[in-house]
């Protein structure tokens, strides 16, 4: 069926065909000829850019190129971690989202990009080509960072800031380790994925100690002097968990020397920290594919024009999620979420060869601080057309008296809606 | 849930979410005639994220941030003014209706509201 027919057929469907007249000449419409877009990376900025580029145009071919079968979701898993949930509930099949939607699945790494020729090469040697591609290959860590902490440390002293096997493996350790002992976790300077995420994990460990194993202690060192949603985090803190928790800022310890993963301990510039439990959070930048197909710049994270997401370096390739460089919109799954729907609009509009619609974009993140208490931080950031940034145009959070058991009800029905926003169900 | 109806029960919510989220966008795009409507549609779809247009339980207190479907474009706009102007509270939307201009505020409510 041609495109045109089909929209009539969905307005048709939606009871809404009276309304047809202005919009069957609206540019989105208009040139909707045969158009190649591949995404990359089956995360929430991917497959949200996937699904809404099939619901503004059926008509276009979409691929998206992903290795995995099943999406693990970072939001929840601190979740996991605590025991107040188990892995299960954070995973999306991709089976279901290609049949749902009609996306194309493509089970496979991209290795690199052959830009010229505008093809993605997969790690088995194949080539995918595209007319648009959207990238949204999330993080990678610096191994490089941290003395003692590279890949292999992590196999037995976990970052789980990637959801799966990671989660797992933190949540185990946490079950073993015995009343008394000490959870240290630490935490990298701006900008890493979901700022507040580290202080949502303390508050739920010292939860799940609170009740399992009462005189054991959470400590966070960290590379910040302050963080974010600082103010409620630690009046829920002094409220629920005492000195049980304890975060230490870098103008205490300074800089993170070393990490011996096999000793379970920490260097600063001036002490040792043993742990029983060891979380080390390390640095980290944009996904690999974006820096070997030199999309990211001295930052180590891909700059884009934010009205389109498209990169300086190529115009046919966009980048979203956390592996762009969107300040002020924090590295989050909303933040990738609401980028993606821009994006979209923004590679069908260029398809058509007109110019993209003036983003709007929100993020609005909770943080659970008990199971049934949870605080939050918003933004609603718009375009400024004097110097081609997002521009802040509303922020705020949780105040310290806020009403966290409301939130917290609001919480659960984010992630649940949220997801199935993103993945359908 | 055995496993055959557990699977019945996502494919139907997931036939449930698509069929919603691209009336939705049909109707956004159907009012979009001009550059300035399209713009503000774009705001309305970050909305979803929270709003997802997904049916909640009969049951349990989950009414909150739910579905806006059935709500009346009018309404849609004064509670949006009301959340930013501050004088309706909440824990969440004035936070948000703060960065709202009328222009986005219109564009959300004519995206969003009236749905069956
Ligand atoms: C503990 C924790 C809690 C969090 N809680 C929240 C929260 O409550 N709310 C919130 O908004 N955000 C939260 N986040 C942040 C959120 O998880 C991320 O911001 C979000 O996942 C970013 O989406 P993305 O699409 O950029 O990357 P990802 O979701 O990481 O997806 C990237 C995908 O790309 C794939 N990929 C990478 N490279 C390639 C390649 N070369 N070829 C093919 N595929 C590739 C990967 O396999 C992966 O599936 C949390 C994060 C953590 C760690």
């Amino acid at each position: 069926m041609n495109p045109r027919r089909r929209f009539l057929r969905l307005l048709a469907a939606s009871g809404l065909g009276w309304s047809l007249g202005g919009c069957v000449s609206s540019r989105y419409l208009r040139g909707t000829g045969p158009g190649r877009v591949v995404v990359v990376g089956g995360g929430f900025g991917g497959v949200t850019a996937a699904r809404y580029l099939k619901l503004m145009n059926p008509a276009l071919s979409v691929t998206l190129v992903e290795p995995r079968d099943t999406y693990f979701s970072c939001p929840g898993s601190n979740e996991a971690i605590a025991g107040l949930s188990g892995l299960g509930t954070l995973e999306r099949s991709y089976a279901t989202v290609s049949r749902a939607f009609d996306i194309k699945k493509v089970n496979a790494q991209a290795t690199h990009l052959d830009r010229p020729r505008r093809r993605i090469v997969l790690s088995d040697g194949s080539e995918v080509p595209y007319d648009r591609l959207i990238l949204s290959p999330g993080i990678d860590f610096r191994w490089d960072a941290i003395e003692g902490y590279d890949e292999a440390a992590s196999r037995t002293v976990p970052h789980a800031w990637k959801a799966g096997p990671q989660t797992a493996m933190l949540a185990r350790q946490l079950r073993a380790m015995p009343d008394g002992g000490r959870v240290l976790i630490t935490v990298p300077a701006n900008p890493y994925r979901c700022p507040p995420g580290p202080y949502e994990r303390a508050s739920l460990i010292a939860c799940y100690l609170k009740k399992h194993k009462p005189r054991s202690k959470v400590l966070i060192l960290d590379a910040k002097t302050r963080f974010s949603k600082q103010p409620a985090f630690e009046q829920a803190w002094r409220e629920l968990y005492g000195d049980m928790l304890e975060w230490i800022s870098s103008e205490k310890q300074g800089r993170l020397e070393r990490v011996d993963a096999a000793a379970r301990s920490v260097e600063t510039e001036f002490d040792t920290f043993r742990a029983d439990v060891l979380n080390v959070i390390p640095p980290q930048k944009a996904g690999a594919l974006a820096e070997v197909s030199g999309l990211t710049d001295g930052s180590g994270w891909c700059p884009v024009d934010p009205m389109s997401f498209a990169s300086p370096f190529d115009s046919a390739i966009h980048v979203i999620g956390d592996a762009c460089q969107a300040a002020p919109m924090p590295k989050s799954a909303f933040s990738a979420n609401s980028q993606a729907k821009v994006c979209a609009a923004a590679v069908i509009a260029s398809l058509a060869g007109e110019p993209p619609p003036e983003p709007l974009l929100i993020n609005h993140c909770y943080s659970l601080v008990a199971p049934d208490e949870a605080i939050s931080i918003s933004g609603v950031y718009g375009y400024s057309w004097n110097d081609g940034q997002l521009a802040t145009r509303s922020a705020g959070e949780t105040p310290p008296d806020g009403d966290r058991k409301r939130e917290a009800a609001y919480a659960r029905i984010w992630q649940r809606n949220f997801r199935a926003d993103v993945f359908g169900y | 849930m055995s496993r055959q109806s557990k699977t019945h029960h996502v494919a139907r919510s997931v036939a449930k979410s698509v069929r919603f989220t691209s009336r939705a966008i049909v109707f956004g795009l159907s009012v979009t005639a001009n550059a300035e409507n399209l713009d503000t549609s774009l705001a309305a779809l970050s909305c979803l994220g929270c709003h997802a247009d997904i049916e909640q339980p009969a049951t349990g207190r989950l009414a909150e941030p739910a579905s806006l479907r059935g709500l009346d474009v009018n309404a849609m706009v004064s509670v949006l003014r009301d959340y930013r102007e501050g004088k309706r509270s909440g824990t969440v939307m004035n936070r948000i209706a703060a960065g709202l201009k009328d222009a986005d505020i219109e564009g959300i409510a004519r995206f969003l509201g009236k749905r069956q």
